[in-house]
């Protein structure tokens, strides 16, 4: 088992950079979920942990050595890649097996390895069957099979359920957490699923245009975001940016109306998650609707800040019919307000 | 008249033909005999509705049936019986085959036919797979793959001419014009025609009998799971037998070659040494017919996923490994289709070897054979056996590609 | 992924790909440089050893080509009036004189000729055919389509004998009309087979709406499908006319002097002490350069045509 060191990690194609130098330390057993929108280099990121893309500058260390010279199966890493990379012609056992064959592991042992993660994975009907006979979800199985029977130190997961439909998704989302937890392996798990980033990661990175944004735990991540990408980014309703003034302990909204707590001064936006709104009829913050949606457990009610344009969404607990052009009040509490300065960056 | 001219006219009277015929008949069907009018005009399009696809049908199926069905019916009858000098046949069963086999200008052809269809499609499929897997990794790999195609573009007997050129020979003394000759003139009993004319070639035939036992090897090692289907199991064994034997063959070559006293600055005529030539004539199509595969073997490769050759890579697979285990597997189907093809090919072969030996020094083959009786000797009941062999020769590939492509429609 | 991966071969694999693929291109297109070549050498540069990799081009393969000549000796050259053109100029030096075309212009125009006549023919039929295969209910349909296929994969010198004595009894022999029916019949089942192809991708609903704004079938077909099918027709056309183009097998067993195409013609051009090398290869340049130009062009489509559709792309 080993943690991996990620130090000043660069990756450039040709003349254009696309990593600029991302730092992290992940703990030998940890599920660290790399999350952000496509074509933020989380993939690339990925296979550099793998050895599937060389490392322009800085270095990556998994366990004690520095692996950035090394193929990848000298690193001691499994995949799991996002559209299982099955091999068409071989069976399910073979598949699993081809890995371990290559190493020159005695027959006896591949049997027993396979066999053993095939009852882990409850695939063990199917280990004579081609892919193509197969579901996704069995495919999925097979693509953790193969992982999980050569043992490695690190578990690397590259979109593994975006191929999935939902219900699916959200089994095998807490299969794969389970597998983890139960083998120890420390993982690195790649999605641009903020749900599956959240309910799966010890840890999540957030990943945009190259950069690490914040790097903490999903708790963190949701009460204290650090840019106002990760505010965007985590959550769902995604947060309300309001465009405000910080001054003496007060807000002040481009309306004029006034919101006690907040410190610093200025131009701020001032950031407000929809489930953090609570329904008060006299309340500063005044929602003017133009529709709401009903999911059930909650109701979302669109609409804009009362004599502004900036849209406003808020989430109210229950059922609850809106007119259109109706003007709900709310309050929130000042710990649950998030401001940020002209470069999106966390005041306070 | 002036040619072009009956030319054009003729185009013309073939065009307003080919209309006339189709708009004549819409209109005979619609209007006169199942007009959709009066008391039955229901019963009437139905009618017509029936008859209409033969009239799409009919010309074609009719001009398929005149030139290619029934002439193998009439082939088939022709080899059953025997011309009569005053004219009108007579029927003698399977004389003309039992007259054929008794020739050995037949088994000749039979042969050399066998050793077309291994050899033609096998190096085909195989240089067009190594040029695909090698185009694919350089930059100017889609100039070189057109240079490569090019050969494809060219008739038959156009290549027959084109290397007729190249191996042509003069004799002794004079210049030679012949690009085979002219290298072949080059080399002398020195280290590097040792080098280039016996060492490389023994260490080719090395590799290649190795390559086959290793191949029966694969095909042996599973022998053992196989036992619930014995005929699998035998055509296993059969095929790894086959392969040993030819593994066995090309290694028992390479003593005599490296011992074989070469006739140096001697003008060889390439296409008149026995056996050997066969396989001068087996260039001009493997030349051709690289191509085709090469660009329909390149397109498979790069249809296979990315992400399993990475996960081949992941799990430690060298680049051999990787091209044998993963990629080769995966475009299997390809590669038959391919190499199906270049038999079906193989076998209507008939203007290189006419253009280029006439059959002449054991070169002959089974269309050239049937050609040979059918105009020099005049021999039709002959000539009509020799081209049954053919056609059966090509009926199981005929019968599997059917199927193959029946299977696909559903 | 990206062009950049680790999957991507490194410098020194290129570097031994490429020399690998630069030699075997070489071999390849060495032959067509040398027909090329030849066909602009004299008769002497052709047999010239070491052969003659730079030499002074010449036309006189292609004059030796197009013209038929005699022999003359001195004092009748001494006779004749000055050459007045550039070719009357270049046979002279020969000793020779032009005496009249040769036969090579006749047979490139029975080429052309039955090379187009055949190609419109099956296409025209076929066209047909694969609409009705394509858009009727015809009984036995699968059984009729594998019929076709299994026609053209047929050798067709297998089925010689019966055509040349049908040819025989019908007057057909070494006539252009009966080359035309001939390849008209042998690329019909490739036409039909592809042309299916390419009518069933086209959409049934364009024809459905056709017919419910009151257009007949008839005019349905040339109307929408038609139009629709026009580059599949295109390159189908191509397929059969390099098809015809390069037919040898029956040209050299059905024709003789009428209806002789050039594929039979070249290979026997003879000059002085054998095959006039400059001008079969001035002939044979000649005669491949339009399909090449086709075939390289088109490519992808023509694939499609090779493997019976099994290869789309």
């Amino acid at each position: 088992m080993a943690g991996i060191v990620l130090d000043k990690l660069k990756k450039s194609y040709g003349g254009t950079e696309v990593l600029h130098g991302v730092n992290a330390e992940i703990a030998d057993g940890e599920f660290v979920v790399i999350v952000g929108p496509s074509g933020c280099g989380k993939s690339t990121l990925l296979r550099m942990i793998a050895g599937l893309e060389s490392v322009t500058e800085g270095e990556i260390r998994i366990g004690e050595r520095v692996v950035n010279g090394l193929e990848p199966a000298q690193r001691d890493i499994a995949m799991v890649f996002q559209n299982y990379a099955l091999y068409p012609h071989m069976s399910v056992r073979q598949n699993m097996a081809y890995g371990l064959k290559i190493r020159g592991l005695p027959k006896e042992e591949i049997d027993r390895r396979v066999e053993e993660a095939a009852d882990i994975l409850e695939i063990r009907d199917y280990l004579e069957r081609k892919p193509r006979q197969l579901s996704g979800g069995q495919r999925q199985r097979v693509a953790m099979g193969r992982a999980i029977v050569r043992k490695p130190q690190v578990f690397l997961f590259d979109e593994p359920l975006s191929n999935l439909d939902a219900k699916l998704r959200v089994q095998m989302r807490l299969e794969i957490r389970r597998l983890q937890k139960r083998l120890g392996v420390t993982a690195v798990y790649v999605t641009h699923d903020q749900v599956e980033a959240m309910t799966l990661g010890d840890r999540l990175m957030v990943l945009n245009g190259g950069r690490s944004e914040q790097f903490g735990t999903p708790i963190e991540l949701y009460e204290r975001p650090q840019t106002t990408f990760v505010a965007g980014f985590i959550g769902s309703p995604a947060m309300n940016f309001l465009p405000a003034t910080a001054e003496g302990g007060e807000v002040v909204l481009e309306n004029g109306a006034r919101l006690p707590g907040g410190t610093g001064a200025g131009r701020v936006r001032l950031g407000l998650r929809p489930e953090h709104l609570l329904a008060d009829d006299g309340g500063p913050i005044r929602l003017q609707a133009i529709l709401a949606e009903q999911l059930g457990a909650s109701t979302l009610v669109h609409g804009t800040l009362e004599g502004t344009d900036s849209a406003l969404v808020a989430a109210l607990p229950g059922t609850r019919a809106v007119t259109e052009g109706e003007v709900l009040g709310f309050s929130v509490a000042p710990a649950q307000m998030h401001l940020f300065d002209g470069e999106g960056r966390r005041i306070g | 008249m002036n040619p072009a001219l009956q030319a054009i006219v003729t185009i013309f009277i073939g065009v307003g033909g080919c209309v006339g015929y189709f708009w004549l008949s819409n209109q005979l069907l619609d209007k006169v005999l199942f007009p959709p009018r009066g008391p039955s005009a229901g019963r009437n399009i139905n009618r017509a509705n029936m008859i209409r696809p033969w009239l799409f049908l009919l010309p074609a199926l009719a001009a398929l049936g005149l030139y290619l069905a029934y002439p193998v019916v009439e082939t088939l009858r022709l080899s059953l019986s025997e011309r009569l000098p005053e004219g009108g046949y007579t029927w003698v069963g399977l004389e003309n085959y039992r007259q054929m086999a008794a020739e050995p200008k037949f088994w000749e052809a039979m042969r050399n036919n066998m050793l077309w269809l291994i050899v033609v499609p096998a190096a085909s499929t195989g240089f067009g797979l190594l040029a695909a897997q090698l185009t694919d990794r350089i930059g100017w790999g889609n100039i070189a793959k057109s240079l490569i195609f090019m050969p494809m573009a060219i008739s038959f007997v156009g290549a027959a001419v084109i290397w007729k050129l190249v191996y042509d020979t003069r004799p002794a003394g004079q210049e030679q014009i012949g690009v085979l000759n002219a290298v072949w003139l080059t080399f002398d009993e020195g280290p590097v025609s040792f080098i280039v004319l016996k060492l490389l070639p023994a260490l080719v035939l090395l590799i290649c009998s190795a390559l086959l036992v290793w191949g029966a090897w694969l095909l042996l090692r599973t022998v053992p799971a196989l036992h619930a289907r014995p005929g699998a199991l035998a055509l296993r064994g059969g095929l790894a037998l086959a392969a040993l034997w030819l593994g066995w063959a090309l290694l028992s070559t390479i003593p005599p070659l490296l011992s074989a006293r070469l006739p140096f600055g001697q003008p060889r005529t390439w296409l008149t040494i026995p056996f050997w030539n066969n396989f001068f004539l087996m260039a001009v199509l493997v030349w051709i017919q690289t191509g085709f595969a090469m660009v329909i073997l390149s397109a498979a490769l790069r249809g296979i996923p990315e992400e399993t050759v990475e996960a081949a890579i992941v799990d430690g697979a060298n680049p051999f490994q990787i091209f044998f285990r993963i990629k080769v597997p995966q475009i299997a189907g390809t590669i038959v289709v391919v190499w199906t093809t270049i038999t079906i090919v193989v076998l209507k072969v008939f203007d290189i070897v006419f253009a280029m030996t006439n059959g002449q020094w054991q070169t002959q083959v089974l269309a050239n054979y049937m050609y040979d009786k059918l105009f020099r000797t005049g021999d039709w009941g002959v000539g009509s056996a020799a081209a049954m062999v053919l056609m059966a020769l090509v009926t199981p590939i005929l019968v599997w590609n059917v199927w193959n492509a029946r299977r696909e429609m559903r | 992924m990206s062009a950049f991966s680790i999957t991507e071969p490194t410098r020194r694999q290129k570097w031994i790909a490429g020399i690998l693929v630069a030699l075997y291109a070489l071999i390849t297109v060495m032959p067509l440089v040398w027909i090329v070549m030849t066909g602009f050498k004299t008769g002497p540069d052709s047999i010239a050893y070491p052969p003659k990799v730079v030499f002074s081009p010449s036309l006189e393969g292609y004059v030796n080509l197009f013209t038929t000549q005699t022999r003359l000796t001195p004092e009748q050259i001494e006779t004749l009036p000055p050459p007045e053109t550039w070719y009357d100029r270049l046979v002279r030096e020969r000793e020779k004189t032009i005496v009249g075309p040769s036969r090579f212009g006749q047979r490139f125009l029975n080429s052309v000729v039955i090379g187009f006549g055949s190609t419109f023919l099956s296409v025209f039929l076929g066209t047909l055919a694969a609409y009705a295969f394509s858009r009727f209910k015809v009984p036995l349909k699968d059984d009729l389509l594998f019929f076709i296929l299994s026609t053209r994969m047929m050798p067709p010198i297998a089925a010689a004998i019966p055509i040349f004595l049908m040819f025989r009894t019908l007057g057909l022999s070494d006539t252009r009309l009966g080359m035309i029916l001939l390849y008209t019949a042998v690329n019909l089942s490739l036409a039909v087979w592809l042309l299916k192809g390419f009518i069933d991708e086209i959409p049934r609903e364009y024809e459905e709406a056709a017919l419910i704004d009151g257009y007949t079938r008839f005019q349905a077909f040339y109307k929408v499908v038609l139009p629709q099918a026009a580059t599949g027709i295109a390159s189908t056309a191509i397929f059969c006319l390099i098809f015809a183009w390069n037919e040898y097998a029956f040209a050299v067993l059905l024709t003789s002097g009428n209806a002789q195409t050039a594929p039979p013609f070249i290979p026997t051009i003879i000059g002085v002490g054998g095959l006039d090398w400059p001008a079969v290869a001035a002939g044979a340049t000649l005669f491949l350069l339009p399909v090449m130009i086709f075939t390289i062009v088109l490519r992808k489509h023509l694939l499609r045509g090779i493997t019976f559709g099994a290869v789309r792309k």
